[in-house]
């Protein structure tokens, strides 16, 4: 056993550190589910772009910097120690590239992904389908063959997206085989959402913000370039974006490290705190530090040659549990300045409300439940 | 390429295979259940055994005839035993082993060859008189005292059996004779604690893990409504839920063993953290065990109990699951540093 940390990291971290110090607004951006916050919030991205910091672990060739998956974990810590904005972008440079960088073709990458990572363009996820949630694979959404135009015509809805009222891309599966069923005849497609036919209704989430919107498809016109991978192969492609979202790179530690931080912070200067409150705040600051651990545990194991499979699921149950246990304690602290949506402590609420979709997204715990009891313990399917 | 890593090393790994191969055979239930039924809660002749296969020298120096590992080396086997429910004082005698290391003198050198040779069992206690984990076998009492801890012999203390529900841990009342036994002086007792925390808590995780595997086993085979009770949900999720506390909490007790041989500054919040969610974790695998089994579980003919009560017994010795929530809690919240 060996955690003692490369001189090389340690130089890394303190370099992050110090970009970030200098750079990070003072002021927090507006909410991202705003026009403006939008707009600020990509500004911000384009900053970190020049910098080379949005994307480390990617190429060079496109913005990155080749970072291994520990100069990441050591990246997101300092990110979210230092306050820095949440990232606009995350859709795609988190979800939709590691799928790219799988089959993407060589055209495809130059074309999407240095305007993905300076966030020139933003991607909504093109998932549910009003009947298709937990079932995702009970989409029905059509794409249909245009041979003479080279490409497919897309018919149906999509919901739940997230980002979709705001973004300029959107990544989906589709049904393009009409006689197939479940996860059969299924292709990935990347679509502009200014195309012909598309129209984008946003939905006003928890708060209030239109966060995500429901986007309807009238004969939608994609050429074949905008195939992702193998047409019929969409929901093999789809599930190696799902494995990273909930696994490590959708959710690193370092949020829910500076998360549960801070909660201690908030405990140690509220007086008179509750002891059910404290015992509360050290178990979430106890599982924000196993999450670190089984997170770098994973990574160290990965860099190894090893593979990781599964786990994500264990993954996804324990960091969205968690997030809810560290903002529903910050709230009990702040006792009648909990619902306060403006002031120095707003930020809790809002953390609070986004922490309550954790378990919903990304395939809901239930789901996830089923996953680690039928793939992990062999438990048999009901 | 990084030389980090989390996991204990290979070769360490490797000898853990082989415990656990000795005590499938060894000690497997009806060896443990007729231990539990026997004389003295023990398996005759396995320390022996153990020894000779270089468990109870692992962390005694190579100069008395140990293998010289730390704790980082000896926490897989310790989850074995764990997993096997082993009725025998591996971690309090390994802990002795650290602590002699640790003082030097000539009570190591008298009895770390011995402890390597599986011809002492040594015990820790604090105070007097202590109700100690592995009392009644023990040849030697580490007590703590003041700023030293007392090296009391058998002939030094009154020990007394203490009647438990667990009759694998050997459990006794120990008071010292009064005057009796000597005081080391700079021996490290808390430093010690925190390495036998760390030991049981890998033991927990054993144990867990243990309860987790019969209670899948069980669930796939046992039919109601005319399908394996493994196939509903409500069954499915609480296994899901044992699996992920289990798994969250490997890393914790590996990060604590760490810091604990390298007397890290978080020491003893780390050895808390892993004492505390290694114990969450079994307990809840106790339950869920209990409950996935049915009436069966409930009964002394099904080999459940023994790990239940194995769970019960570790969670409440070397510090309950919310002693140590709150020393960590202390520790957190008046120290600045993470």
């Amino acid at each position: 056993m060996d955690l003692t940390e490369a001189p090389e990291r340690e130089a890394f971290r303190a370099e992050v550190r110090d970009w970030l110090a200098a750079n990070v607004p003072a002021e927090p951006l507006p909410s991202l589910d705003t026009a403006d916050g939008f707009a600020a919030h990509r500004d911000w991205e384009r900053r970190m772009y020049d910098a080379g910091y949005a994307v480390v672990t990617w190429p060079e060739r496109y913005g990155g910097r080749g970072a291994d998956l520990l100069d990441w974990l050591t990246f997101e810590e300092e990110y979210w120690a230092a306050g820095g904005p949440v990232r606009v972008s995350q859709n795609g440079i988190f979800l939709l590239a590691p799928a790219m960088f799988e089959v993407a073709t060589e055209a495809q990458l130059d074309r999407f992904m240095v305007p993905m990572a300076r966030a020139d363009e933003v991607w909504a996820q093109g998932w549910s389908e009003p009947d298709a949630g937990s079932d995702l694979a009970a989409l029905r959404s059509r794409a249909d063959r245009d041979e003479s135009a080279g490409g497919w015509r897309l018919n149906g809805q999509k919901t739940w997206s997230t980002r979709g009222a705001f973004a300029d891309w959107m990544f989906g599966l589709f049904r393009t085989d009409p006689e197939s069923s479940r996860h059969h005849g299924l292709t990935y497609l990347l679509l502009p959402l200014d195309a012909d036919g598309v129209t984008v209704r946003p939905i006003r989430q928890l708060d209030g913000e239109p966060g995500f919107a429901e986007v309807f498809f009238d004969d939608v016109f994609v050429p074949d370039d905008q195939v992702l991978g193998e047409v019929g192969q969409g929901w093999s492609v789809a599930m190696s974006t799902t494995t990273s979202e909930r696994g490590l790179t959708l959710r690193s530690p370092g949020r829910f490290l500076a998360a549960a931080d801070r909660l201690l912070d908030l405990t140690r200067r509220t007086p008179g705190a509750s002891a059910r409150v404290v015992d509360d705040a050290v178990d979430a600051w106890f599982d924000a530090e196993a999450y670190r651990l089984y997170v770098l545990d994973t990574a160290l194991r990965a860099l190894d040659g090893q593979q990781i499979g599964a786990e994500s699921s264990a993954n996804k149950l324990f960091w969205s549990d968690l997030d809810v246990r560290i903002h529903d304690a910050a709230l009990r602290l702040l006792g009648p300045a909990a619902t306060l949506t403006e002031g120095s402590d707003a930020a809790w609420l809002d953390g609070y409300l986004f922490s309550l979709a954790g378990p919903i997204y990304a395939g809901t715990n239930e789901i996830q439940r089923n996953v680690v009891a039928e793939r992990v313990l062999g438990l048999p399917r009901g | 390429m990084t030389t980090m890593r989390l996991q204990p090393d290979e070769d360490a790994l490797a000898f853990s295979v082989a415990v656990r191969d000795l005590l499938s055979q060894a000690c497997d239930a009806p060896a443990l259940r007729a231990a539990w039924d026997g004389r003295d809660g023990r398996i005759p002749g396995l320390w022996k055994r153990l020894a000779e296969m270089g468990v109870t020298g692992l962390v005694v120096p190579e100069k008395y005839d140990g293998a010289g590992l730390d704790l980082t080396g000896m926490v897989p086997v310790f989850a074995e035993a764990g997993r096997a429910a082993l009725p025998e004082p591996l971690v309090e005698t390994a802990t002795a082993a650290a602590l002699l290391t640790q003082a030097g003198g000539p009570t190591a050198d008298e009895w770390l060859p011995r402890i390597a040779a599986g011809d002492a069992v040594v015990a820790l206690g604090d105070g007097s008189p202590a109700l100690v984990t592995g009392g009644q076998w023990a040849d030697l009492f580490l007590i703590g005292a003041g700023s030293g801890v007392r090296v009391l012999t058998r002939d030094d203390a009154n020990v007394e059996p203490a009647p438990s529900i667990d009759p694998g841990v050997g459990l006794a009342r120990v008071t010292a004779t009064d005057g009796a036994g000597r005081v080391i002086d700079g021996a490290d007792g808390a430093a010690a604690f925190d390495w036998a925390c760390v030991a049981v808590a890998a033991e927990l995780v054993g144990l867990a893990q243990a309860m987790l595997d019969r209670s899948v086993a069980y669930a796939k085979v046992r039919e109601q409504f005319g399908k394996p009770i493994g196939s509903f949900q409500a069954v499915k999720h609480q296994l899901a839920d044992v699996f992920v506390a289990t798994s969250f909490a490997v890393p914790v007790v590996h990060r604590a063993a760490w810091s604990v041989a390298r007397a890290a500054p978080t020491r003893s919040r780390d050895a808390s953290h892993a004492k505390h969610a290694a114990g969450r974790a079994a307990a809840q695998a106790a339950r869920t065990a209990l409950q996935v089994h049915g009436g069966i579980g409930y009964t002394y003919e099904n080999d459940l109990h023994m790990w239940l009560k194995r769970t019960w017994s570790l969670t409440s010795q070397w510090g309950s699951t919310d002693w140590h929530k709150d020393r960590a809690a202390r520790l957190l919240l008046t120290d600045e540093e993470r």
